[in-house]
């Protein structure tokens, strides 16, 4: 039976005379992601499935199908579907190896690889899936869907192929109605033609129908039949989608020890295992119900035909908890837990709504053990302390670890998703592998945006893991000034408070006037030593030196000639010059305020105000102050001179003496 | 043009200068009061002491005071942070005590900060039986030291560290010794506001030997671990981002990333990308190298 | 006491910067609730914390701290009425509630970065209501007049003297006790004066308080610089003080009789509240000993530093 229908012709791409690129180049499009092969294709491939959901469906369905080919369906793949595999492909040991197996990742109720299944015949505004995803390979993406972006994601198809080859079948809908489609296709590496002209080919093979140097994928109930020689799913009446069936899937995982080995016992089971793992925590938003809406998609997954059952996202140790989370964050009721929180983050400059966060914190489950986990699942083996991150497209981008409680026995699980507005933002912040946000690749208000909701998820996440203690609760009152000190040297030159350095705070001066206070009763102060020194700057006036007031006796109480207690100071004025010559003397008593300071501008209410009460001569004569001025002749003033000013039991008392020339 | 005097004058009498002496400010550990305190922080209480000589007999000769006299020395500090006065314990001086007393003030740090400026008085309490022109209203001031100045603080830097309980926080293992808050996507932000040095007071080895002038035995080992712990993190963390060896000489002043590139600068003065090389092929050579910068164990003999 | 929280600080030219961008808002006018409420952020960009001093607050306990605020200030009047009773109810409520709430030591609250970034950031509305035209030194935080700032010491300084609602003083009243550090340095002091005040209020209720108040300070501050009231004892300093108001009643009302209020009662003999007890020093200087036996008041207990009662929040009564 494996005999009836078409056979597919190889036809290895030649360089064309501009060069082009090499099929290896392709695979390292991805770069280096630090995923497990199979989990990045199963990100990518289901990735692609929903980009590529047909609008008039809510559900895309996805069958997961991997088998080892039996005799009869090894023969069809030999020799109707990959003839003649060519030079520098893995292709022929495989076919040629104990088993083959395929891994088919088939969805339905998405548009299929739809356009002319020409690069040639697409018009600016058409349609080109098939060309993308078949022939165009490695070239830049033309245009951008939900999740993932097209032209690179296909890579993943080839990395996990033993024999980098795809058998790629598809149903789509045409002019003509809905058409089937099936192609094969491989990325070697390239090579020269042994024999001919040695054409240079560049790696890049397809098997199909080949029209006029052409090759055409084989259209129809002819594809139809190969697929359904190789136990590929099946298209239910007038379904359209894709089925990829992955050549000798690599589907062995990394042992204890590090190492991959083929041919393990059970490996089947422990990929498939792995798969249903990495979906989970690839695609859970898309698994759950939330409230009326359906699962957004609808998994199948079978080993060797048989289905295998899958632990739904609600009833995963871990993932339960992501679950509630984002039902919470569309306002959904969720089972219990210990709290929870959901807020909208804005930025403020510019303004935006950017994101919605949910966080919940529960007691942890038991640590998930299993040899073989998606990187995810990895992070969170002890316990969980993190955020999901996703667009509004509701695939997870990555888990972002907040802060983790030591002991394991509370764990918190967060949602973060941005807004509708800015999905294209945070798409474009996205690597190939749309595994991270890099907001450095924006510019402008769009690198604030991710800059800013990114450090808000990360604040809000800490702030969720630490409960509010009291006000007031807190920081030990130890003396750490030294330490602290001690470790400056790892900053060199922030600022701070220790006193190392010159505090740069010099006392403010007094200002021109050099003020006494009575020196006994008090220490000398070693600034106000030269208190006798004139304040007022000494400047010759009309060739003479200013005369200088000495204070001979500082002001003092005693008990004047009627028994009254007045303050006494006695004074002698030095002065360059000769008889003749007057000098005016000045006296002022002011009362001091606040700290000695200050003259006091207005009295209290009724309180003396002190004055200057006499003069006394060194012979003894009593001048009255009349105006508190005296104009005396230089002659008379080479010996002590007595002012008496007024006593005020409750106030300090500044006695300000002036002498100057008579102008 | 010519020349002015300004006194101050009390309403009483005052005593001569020498009837009243005031030693020098020293620390409790008998040591002379410094003009700038390095290791002051707010949890360090202010303690000084000086000896205040009063001559009585000649002090109530001078201000006329009577046999039975009471005064007091109160000390005072002020803080020009706080802009608080506060006043240490008032001693008493009579004709029967003693001519020597101590003046002491010991005040909470949090009151303080800055400069702060030391004085110390002797006032009247009560005048017995006195003359005309002594003092007679109490609290009258007979004497004023001059003022010393101490600076607490000024423009150093230290490490932002806060000595916490872990187990008060739900975050930190309660058994831990120290922990460095921060992370390397806090490149661009201030040192001051994102990276903070956590240590645990529960852990009694680690609390004492973090205190200032602690004499534990092994505070200076625990202390350069916590050190060297420190510049490896941010050293090694810092050259492990992409990040940082991007833009390590275009962070802004006073960030994490500025600091961790002057550490490096300092210490090594050779390129990041290089020491990145060195870490990535060899990290435990460079780990050497790390050890040889920041001895957590000092190789001297 | 240091031992508390840091709280987050905002540099005075950022702060001014901030304002700014703030006024640009709404140049013509008063910004609307909803504009400000839109500016507050409990983290400014670009704070910083004290290098060290105590545990970096957390973002929900601001926002804990601010709903608290809101909560007092609608108590108040917050955000419609804003009326002289409203302002100055407010004065004395946040006030209480920031001493109490936010555990900063003087040391801290000295710092004019934390109450920038307290006006600017958490408390933004508050602040703008108070001060609706945003002027720099309500907005900032230097002393004297930085919104929350002068506050907080009036709490610290003044206690429950400042957070009185039955018998406050007034704003000015307040404010000419608290410029001085001659009374405002020393809480004991200050609060006496506010105590020997609000009696004499009492017993001559004809007087005007702003006068009074003047009046007896002018009589306070010509005794500061010879007589160190705040060394006497609670009694002592309250009858000293008494005697001030009194006089400045009968001085103020052209010697018409005047009631003496009656002496304090029941006071703390306690001067400072940031006094601790003293370790004496190991190596005793000559004669120690005489003089303690005499003075008895020189602490022979020396409890190790940290656990020494520091900073209380209530002072003498």
């Amino acid at each position: 039976m494996a005999k009836e229908g078409i056979y597919l012709s190889r036809f290895s791409e030649p360089y064309a005379p501009t060069g082009g690129i090499a099929a290896q180049g392709v695979k390292n499009l991805l770069g280096r992601p630090n995923l497990e092969p199979l989990e990045l294709l199963t990100r990518e491939a289901i990735q692609n499935s929903w980009d590529a959901k047909r609008e008039d469906h809510d559900t895309v369905e996805v069958t997961l199908s991997l088998f080892e080919l039996d005799i009869q369906a090894r023969k069809v793949l030999e020799t109707m579907v990959l003839p003649a595999p060519p030079p520098n492909l893995p292709l022929a040991d495989e076919l040629n190896s104990e088993s083959v197996s395929l891994l088919c990742i088939a969805d339905r109720g998405t548009c299929g690889l739809r356009g002319d299944i020409r690069a040639t015949a697409i018009q600016p505004g058409d349609n080109s899936d098939f060309v993308d995803f078949v022939r165009n390979i490695g070239e830049p993406p033309d245009r951008e869907f939900g999740g993932g972006s097209f032209g690179y994601g296909k890579g993943a198809f080839y990395l996990l192929s033993h024999a980098s080859t795809i058998i790629v079948h598809t149903h789509c809908t045409t002019k003509g109605g809905i058409e089937s489609r099936l192609i094969a296709c491989s990325l070697g590496d390239n090579y020269n033609d042994k024999g001919g002209d040695k054409t240079r080919r560049t790696g890049r093979h397809w098997w199909g129908v080949i029209n006029d140097d052409v090759v055409d994928p084989v259209i129809g109930t002819d594809a139809d039949g190969l697929a359904a020689a190789l136990g590929m799913p099946p298209f239910e009446g007038d379904a359209t989608g894709t089925t990829v069936a992955i050549v000798a899937p690599k589907i062995e995982l990394p042992g204890k020890d590090g190492e991959t080995t083929r041919q393990e016992e059970g490996a089947q089971e422990i990929a498939m295992k792995f798969i249903q793992e990495s979906v989970l925590w690839n695609f859970w938003p898309k698994m759950i119900t939330r409230g009326q809406r359906a699962p957004g998609i609808d998994f199948t997954f079978l080993l060797a035909g048989e289905e295998v059952g899958l632990v739904e996202p609600d009833e995963h140790p871990r993932l339960r908890e992501f679950a509630g989370a984002l039902r919470a964050l569309d306002g959904l009721p969720t089972e219990p837990c210990l709290e929870k929180e959901v807020v909208s983050l804005s930025s403020k400059r510019p303004k935006k709504l950017l994101c919605g966060i949910s966080l919940r914190r529960f007691s942890n489950q038991a640590a998930v053990s299993s040899s073989h986990l998606p990187a995810a699942a990895k992070q969170m083996e002890l316990a969980v302390h993190h955020v999901a991150l996703m667009r509004n497209a509701e695939l997870v981008v990555k888990y972002m670890p907040g802060p983790a409680f030591p002991n394991n026995f509370v764990g918190y699980a967060g949602v973060f998703r941005c807004t509708e507005d800015l999905d294209q933002v945070f798409r474009q912040a996205e690597p190939p592998t749309h595994d991270k946000w890099e907001p450095r690749s924006l510019e402008g208000a769009e690198r604030t945006y991710v800059n800013v909701a990114l450090d808000r998820v990360r604040a809000q996440a800490e702030n969720f893991a630490t409960p509010i203690t009291e006000m007031k609760a807190s920081a030990a009152d130890l003396p750490i000034g030294q330490f602290a000190s001690e470790l400056a040297g790892l900053i060199p030159t922030v600022g701070g408070l220790g006193a190392g350095v010159p505090a740069g705070r010099s006392s403010k001066s007094t200002g021109v006037i050099i003020q006494t206070t009575s020196t006994a009763g008090s220490e000398p102060a070693p600034a106000r030593e030269n208190a006798d020194t004139p304040a007022t700057p000494v400047t010759p006036s009309a060739g003479l030196a200013p005369p200088i007031v000495e204070i001979v006796e500082i002001a003092h109480p005693v008990f004047d000639e009627g028994g009254i207690p007045v303050l006494t100071t006695s004074f002698k004025v030095r002065a360059g010059a000769s008889e003749g010559t007057s000098v005016v003397i000045t006296g002022i008593a002011g009362v001091l305020t606040l700290d000695g300071a200050a003259l006091e501008v207005e009295p209290p209410e009724g309180a003396v105000i002190p004055k200057v009460l006499r003069w006394i001569s060194p012979t003894g004569e009593e001048h009255d102050a009349g105006e508190s001025r005296l104009i005396v002749d230089i002659s008379e003033l080479s010996k002590p001179w007595v002012m008496h000013t007024t006593l005020l039991p409750d106030a300090a008392v500044r006695v300000e003496i002036g002498a100057e020339w008579v102008q | 043009m010519g020349s002015v005097v300004k006194q101050l004058t009390r309403p009483y009498l005052l005593p001569q200068e020498g009837t009243i002496k005031a030693g020098e400010w020293v620390t409790p550990d008998g040591r002379a009061l410094p003009e700038r305190l390095l290791d002051w922080d707010p949890a360090t209480p202010f303690e000084a002491i000086r000896e205040v000589a009063v001559d009585f007999e000649r002090l109530i000769g001078e201000c006329q005071l009577g046999l039975g006299a009471t005064l007091a020395v109160t000390s005072e500090i002020r803080s020009d942070r706080t802009t608080l006065r506060v006043l240490g314990d008032t001693i008493t001086v009579t004709a029967d005590s003693s001519a020597d007393v101590q003046s002491v003030l010991a005040v909470s740090g949090s009151a303080l900060g800055g400069l702060v400026k030391l004085s110390t008085t002797l006032t009247l309490v009560s005048s017995g039986d006195s003359g005309p022109l002594a003092a007679s209203r109490v609290g009258s001031e007979l004497w004023r030291s001059h003022t010393f100045g101490c600076a607490l603080e000024g423009g150093a830097a230290r490490f932002p560290t806060s000595a916490v309980s872990f187990s008060k926080s739900p975050l930190l293992d309660d058994k831990g010794a120290w922990s460095l808050d921060w992370q390397i996507q806090s490149l661009d932000e201030p040192v001051l506001a994102s990276v903070r040095l956590l240590i645990n007071t529960d852990n009694p080895r680690v609390r004492e030997a973090i205190i200032t002038g602690s004499t534990a035995p092994d505070s200076e080992v625990i202390r350069s671990m916590i050190s060297f712990d420190v510049a490896r993190t941010l050293i090694t963390s810092a050259l492990r981002s992409d990040e940082f060896l991007a833009r390590y000489e275009s962070f802004p002043e006073g960030s994490v990333g500025r600091a961790i590139a002057e550490l490096i600068q300092t210490h090594w003065g050779e390129s990041p990308g290089s020491l990145a090389q060195r870490l990535s092929i060899r990290p435990n050579r460079f780990e050497a190298e790390i050890q040889a910068r920041f001895a957590p164990v000092d190789g001297e003999a | 006491m240091s031992g508390g929280y840091l709280f987050p600080k905002l540099d005075r030219d950022r702060a001014r910067a901030r304002l700014e961008e703030i006024r640009a808002l709404c140049p013509d006018g008063p910004l609307t609730q909803t504009q400000l409420v839109d500016e507050i952020q409990m983290f400014l960009p670009d704070y910083t914390f004290e290098s060290i001093g105590g545990q970096t607050i957390t973002e929900p306990e601001l926002l804990k701290l601010r709903e608290a605020a809101v909560a007092v200030a609608t108590t108040c009047g917050f955000p419609n009425d804003h009326s002289l009773d409203a302002r100055n109810a407010f004065d004395r409520r946040i006030g209480k509630l920031l001493h109490e709430e936010m555990g900063i030591s003087p040391h801290q609250a000295a710092d004019e970065d934390i109450w920038a970034h307290l006006t600017l950031g958490v408390l933004l509305d508050l602040a703008a209501w108070r001060f609706p035209d945003l002027p720099e030194a309500r907005m900032l935080g230097r002393a004297p007049r930085s919104t929350f700032r002068r506050l907080w010491w009036r709490a610290e300084i003044l206690g429950a003297q400042s957070w009185d609602d039955e018998d406050p003083l007034f704003e000015d009243e307040t404010v000419q006790i608290m410029e001085r550090t001659e009374l405002a340095g020393v809480p004991y002091f200050a609060r006496a004066v506010a105590s020997a005040f609000k009696r004499t209020v009492a017993v001559n209720p004809t007087a005007k308080r702003m006068d009074l108040m003047r009046d007896a300070l002018k009589r306070t501050y010509r005794l500061t610089p010879f007589v160190r009231l705040e060394t006497l004892s609670p009694a002592e300093l309250d009858e000293q003080l008494r005697d001030l108001f009194t006089e400045s009643v009968r001085q103020l009302s052209g010697g018409a009789e005047v009631t003496d209020p009656l002496p304090l009662t029941g006071v703390s003999s306690k001067r400072s509240s940031y006094s601790l007890s003293f370790s004496p020093p190991r190596p005793s200087p000559s004669s120690a000993g005489k003089s303690e036996g005499q003075t008895g008041t020189v602490a022979t207990a020396s409890p190790p530093a940290a656990d020494t009662p520091t900073h209380t929040k209530n002072g003498p009564a």
